[in-house]
Parts: structure tokens; sequence; C-alpha cells
């Protein structure tokens, strides 16, 4: 990652307001939000299908931040009262913002789509939105350095692994969705002084069966399975986890007995949800891996990290420091 | 016979690490945990090299560097670690053990295969 590096989210926007969606944009950039617009303003489809533009979008993009609505029907005549219900059953993780015309509050609106939405907003006072903005989608704060070690280490781990291949990063971005992408995914516990909680890597099984048939990686089976996919998501996943606790868990001290607590995981498989008992953003990796020669297909893993348990950033730094001190990966240390 | 026993429960890595090895016209046993190691190297006492893993199911890599020492009554065969542990507690006990070398992952094959020759002159 570049000195430019940042860390993002993305959040779905549904405005058909000119005026409003220009402040939108303003105060997307400045809380670092990326908006993906989804649009129902073509009068040929009727409000079922714009309903199902929108459940394409959220299909599509597991990684989301939040969702921003707005009570003005679009040319649908769809208003974000109307869509909140369906969004907030699918994807109650994610936090709703209601732009209201008028009234400042929900007070007048049903008991369940009160329950939906998370804040409402005026044009007239975005400072609310801007609030609203850094209580529920930046609230929790990752360090850029924090970020990019865990980038470098991850390409290292995937160089390592996978041959004869480019990978690309976008920025790390934050996640309030806790939507599975894929078949396949690994958990593993990241503990130390300044941090409990798991990194969780996410992909399909089909793409990593393809990067192993086109002899990418060191399997050397020919007829590759499950158990194939499975041992380079173990060891990709086991290559990034020591690299994190070489360079940045060095103190050499276990964590307080009295930090030891534990809350339970939820993976909810029907609807692809797994729940780490917190509500705070994640922050999220998604690398694309790709060949000139096409081989395969690209294959796409999402990287989260997932500090349920605590999270001290401030001690991150102290940590940081230390680093120069250690051998590298990949010498030999002889005794 | 085989002159390197590579012990790691990843595949990945074993046949990764196997392939750099024989790449270079050494032979190579594999095991998958440590347990498997100390059978292997039972059944095959003149391997002169190990390479291993140390977090690893059933048996850990230096529980199996120990038993090697104490168990087999083997002092000879010569012990580098490869692996994503790099926490100092583990590097002292694997060199009280008679680890000759610590390898953090990720590794670089010619790094892996430049160690070997310098510990068993191959």
């Amino acid at each position: 990652m570049s000195e430019t590096t940042q860390i993002v989210s993305k959040v779905l926007v549904h405005e058909c307001n000119e005026e409003a969606l220009s402040a939108l944009k303003n105060v997307c950039t400045e809380h670092k939000l990326v908006g993906l617009k989804v649009s129902t303003g073509n009068n040929t489809i009727g409000i079922k299908d714009a309903s199902n533009e929108i459940d394409d979008v959220l299909k599509s993009n597991v990684d989301l931040g939040a969702i921003f609505l707005a009570e003005e029907p679009d040319p649908n005549n769809f208003t974000g009262i109307d869509l909140c219900l369906k969004i907030h059953h699918t994807r109650p993780e994610l936090p709703i913002f209601l732009r209201r015309t008028s009234l400042k509050d929900g007070s007048d609106l049903p008991a369940d789509v009160q329950e939906a939405i998370t804040g409402y907003y005026t044009m007239d006072n975005l400072e609310v939105l801007n609030e609203l903005i850094k209580t529920y989608v930046c609230s929790m704060y990752y360090p850029v350095e924090l970020a990019q070690g865990i980038q470098e280490i991850s390409f290292s781990a995937f160089d390592n692994i996978i041959r004869e291949s480019s990978i690309v990063c976008e920025q790390p971005y934050l996640v309030k969705d806790q939507i599975i992408y894929g078949e396949l995914f690994s958990l593993i516990p990241l503990e130390s002084e300044w941090c409990r909680g798991y990194m969780m890597l996410q992909t399909t099984e089909n793409e990593i069966l393809e990067l192993i048939r086109a002899g990418r990686t060191h399997i050397k089976s020919t007829r590759p399975d499950s158990r194939d996919t499975n041992s380079v998501m173990n060891e990709i996943t086991n290559m990034i986890w020591g690299g994190i606790k070489s360079r940045y868990f060095q103190s050499g001290e276990e964590p307080s007995q009295a930090h030891r607590t534990q809350v339970p995981i939820i993976v909810n498989h029907l609807q692809k949800h797994i729940s780490f008992g917190s509500t705070e953003p994640q922050l999220c990796f998604k690398y694309n891996i790709n060949n000139k020669d096409r081989k395969y297909p690209t294959v796409t893993i999402y990287q989260r990290l997932v500090f349920n348990l605590s999270w001290s950033p401030e001690k991150f730094a102290e940590s940081d420091k230390a680093v120069d001190d250690f051998v590298d990966s990949g010498e030999l240390e002889f005794f | 016979m085989a002159q390197i026993l590579v012990v790691d429960d990843s595949a990945t890595v074993r046949n990764e690490v196997s392939s750099f090895i024989q790449s270079h016209g050494m032979t190579v046993e594999v095991a998958v945990d440590g347990k498997d190691g100390l059978e292997k190297l039972k059944k095959d006492p003149s391997v002169k090299l190990i390479i291993s893993d140390v977090n690893m199911p059933n048996m850990d890599g230096l529980t199996m560097v120990e038993k090697v020492r104490s168990e087999l009554g083997n002092s000879t065969v010569n012990i580098i670690m490869l692996t994503t542990e790099s926490d100092p507690r583990m590097k002292e006990r694997g060199k009280a053990a008679g680890v000759k070398g610590w390898i953090v992952k990720p590794f670089k094959g010619d790094n892996v295969v430049a160690s070997i020759k310098k510990l068993i002159g191959a």
C-alpha cells in the first residue's frame, strides 16, 4: 500500500434528490465512505423490480458499512420507508439512515419501521448525519500502519503458497455486514495485550480448485478435492497468522487472565451469516488473485479482522516499535 | 532411505519443501505430525536432517524433538524448525532440546536448501 492508503467503508445509497445526493457525496468524502448508488429511476420497471435491484446489490456486496435511504418517493414511488423493512430483515446488522423531509425523527412511523431505522437526518441539519456515521459506521479506530502491515504480511503469504499469479488488494475498509462470502472460510484467534479476536478468510471453493488444477499451488493431486482446498486455505491462514504474531505480538507476555473472556460465535448456514457477538465494524481486505494466461478464474479472498473481545489500538503503536528487533521471516536463525 | 524428513501437518508445505529439496538431488520422507515423525524416524534412523513445523495436531514439533533425543536416544540427527512461531520462549525450548536452526514462515525455498547444505553438507 502507498502513503495514500486510507481505511474506507462501502455504503449503499438510494437517493433520487439531486441536492441531497450532492450533499451525501460531500459527507461520504469527509468520512471516507465509498457510495454505491442504487437506482430505481427506470419507469419501465415496477415496484417489485425496483426492490429486486436493491436485492441484487445487497447480494453482490457482502461487505457494506451502512445504507442511506430517503423518505421521498423515487420515480417508481418507492420510498426508503418501503425499502427499509426488507433490507433490515435480510441484513439486520447494517445501520440504516433515513433522510426525512420535515420531521427530524421517526415518531410518526410504524413501530416496525422505527425498529429497522438506525437514525434520521434532514438536509438542514447534516451534522446529525455526521454524528450517526461516527457512531455507527466509523466507531472503531484501526491504525493505518496496522492495515498496511497486515496487507504486506498477507501478500507475502499468498506469494509463498500461490505461484505465478498477480495479487491485487483494494483499500482496506470497515464492514458492518456479517454475511459469509463463498463456501470456504477459516477462522483463527488473534490474541495479544492490545487485541483479542479473530482473523477470518472467506473464499469460494471452486475457484481454489481451479487454482490447484492450474498448478499454481504446491498441491500435486491430479483430481483435487475439498481436502486440497482446505489445505491451501489452512496454510495461507497459518502463514498470515504467524506473520501477524511475529510482527505485532512480540511482547512475550500472555494476555492477562482477567481478560480471558469468550463469547459464542454463531454461524447460520442457511442465512450465510456469522456473528461474533459484536456489532462493531470489522477491518476487511479484499484480495483478487489473477493470472495473465487465464488458466484459472479470478480467486477472491476476503480477509476480516474481528476484535470482538478486546481492542486497545493505542497500545498497538507501542508494540509496533519493536519490529526492527526481529529476525526477518524466511531467514534461518542458527542456534 | 531418506536424507531428510519433513514434518508438517500442511500438505501444501510438505509438498513445497519436498519439491525444493528433491530438485537439489536430495531424498525426502514426509510425516504429517510429530507422532508420525517419530514413527518414520524409528523406521529410518539414517535420516540426517529433520525439518519440522511446531504447531501440529496429535504431537507438536517441539515435543517430537524432545522425544527424538530422549526416547529414541538419537542425539546426532540435525533438526531445523520451520514454523510461523517466533516466540523467544519456544526458541529457547527448541535450543535446549538440540534444535540447530529456526526459520519463520513464510520462507524462500532457496534459503531452506542453503540451510540444509550448511548443516549436512549435501
